[in-house]
């Protein structure tokens, strides 16, 4: 591929693309969520969120071998969040790592913890299949219901 | 027992030459000549008082028919064409058949086209089909195949200085097939997953099974999420990523991440 023609494209694709947060979602349903264990995240941590415009998956969660419920809790939450802020139609790919999880007094004891624990299990028995990007890995898929709007946010510059 | 030998010997020489020498030979009838092909009976168009005196009409006429479907499990996208035509002695027509992705890139294209030619009066009417046949190149949800065609018909024959023109001529101008679709792709929930209703559905045998099976691959969680939890803060770094599709590796590439930045955001689970 000639410089130029990515050059092109990289230009037609910045400027057709929205400005970080100023999409919303008019209407979000439930989505399927494919949790990926095996590639290490690109970025550094236990988890990091990719969502795809064109491609499928759509929505993905790659796991770390060293990964804990905490971790995936944080991933999925954030992948809720950019679900909130970006809408489930994308005009370009989007990737994202939690840096910091802080869970609330009640997490421990929780149902949706022990699930996340029994999805851990899950994927770690999952059959090797073959996923673009990442080869052959081990995936699951999940069912992330309608994401509830967030309670605040702050930006760090 | 040698004048034995000798005369054995002495036998098959003889017999060896009798079987080579030109007696042993029959008289053999030489093939006739190949027959030299007939001239035909016109290798030229027709004349325009040939067209004329035979009452052939100006009614002129080229009709293409597309028909564009995915087929081989959504790995093919196919588009039959028919080429109907009247009153002509020159036909020609051509389709184009590509697929595009969300995005509007072309993925894979082909084409392919029609000649027909009659060196004599034209026909009434006449028609043919053709195939064009291209991959997906393993895409089987979310291509838009599109299609179009072109053609025209002409009515040719001699004029007095035996130069050949296009006494009548039909053109059908570039139009396009049908887009048809791919299914979407399989993010979406399936059908009667959503919701706390559909797991028990899900575990439910017979019918009801088969109606909600794939809601047992992707599990939701408890409660439809809202599990008590609580809120949860999350601070995360993002960017956005710019992958295009590599034509000549047939692989999508990343050209570009641009920092979106870190936020911090708090969220009910």
């Amino acid at each position: 591929m000639k410089p130029i023609h990515i050059l092109l494209t990289l230009a037609a694709a910045i400027i057709t693309a929205v400005p970080a947060g100023a999409q919303q979602s008019p209407s979000l349903g439930a989505a399927r969520v494919t949790l990926v264990a095996g590639p290490a995240p690109s970025r550094g941590g236990r988890t990091e969120v990719l969502r795809r415009a064109q491609r499928s998956p759509r929505n993905i969660v790659i796991v770390d071998r060293n990964a804990t419920a905490d971790d995936l809790a944080g991933a999925l939450a954030l992948l809720n969040v950019m679900r909130i802020q970006y809408g489930d139609a994308l005009s370009s790919d989007l990737r994202a790592r939690p840096d910091v999880v802080r869970n609330g007094p009640r997490w421990e004891e929780s149902a949706y913890r022990a699930w996340l624990v029994e999805q851990l299990v899950r994927l770690r028995k999952a059959p090797e299949t073959s996923l673009d990007e990442f080869g052959t890995v081990k995936a699951v898929q999940i069912t992330l219901p309608v994401p509830s709007a967030s309670a605040g946010s702050k930006a760090t510059p | 027992m040698r004048d034995r030998y000798r005369s054995m010997v002495a036998t098959i020489a003889t017999g060896a030459m009798l079987a080579c020498g030109d007696a042993a030979v029959e008289d053999v009838t030489a093939p006739p000549l190949a027959a030299t092909p007939a001239p035909p009976v016109t290798s030229t168009w027709p004349t325009v008082s040939e067209v004329t005196n035979a009452g052939i009409p100006n009614a002129i006429g080229i009709q293409i028919t597309l028909s564009p479907r995915f087929e081989k499990n959504n790995t093919e996208f196919v588009v039959d064409a028919r080429v109907q035509f009247q009153w002509s002695n020159d036909v020609s027509a051509s389709v184009k058949a590509w697929v595009i992705n969300n995005g509007g890139t072309t993925l894979n294209s082909g084409s392919a086209g029609m000649q027909y030619s009659r060196l004599a009066l034209p026909v009434a009417s006449g028609d043919t089909t053709f195939t064009v046949r291209i991959s997906t190149n393993g895409f089987t949800c979310d291509l838009i195949g599109k299609s179009s065609s072109e053609g025209k018909a002409s009515t040719i024959a001699l004029d007095t200085r035996l130069v050949a023109i296009n006494l009548w001529q039909q053109t059908a101008l570039p139009t396009n097939g049908p887009d048809v679709s791919q299914p979407k792709c399989g993010d979406e929930v399936p059908p009667g997953c959503e919701g706390t209703a559909t797991r028990v559905v899900a575990g439910a045998t017979g019918i009801m099974k088969t109606e909600a099976a794939d809601c047992d691959d992707a599990p939701a969680p408890p409660g439809g999420g809202g599990s008590g939890g609580g809120t949860m803060e999350i601070c995360y770094t993002i960017w956005r990523e710019f992958w295009i599709y590599d034509l000549y590796t047939r692989q999508y590439v990343r050209i570009a991440v641009v920092p979106i930045g870190s936020y911090c955001e708090t969220v009910a689970i």
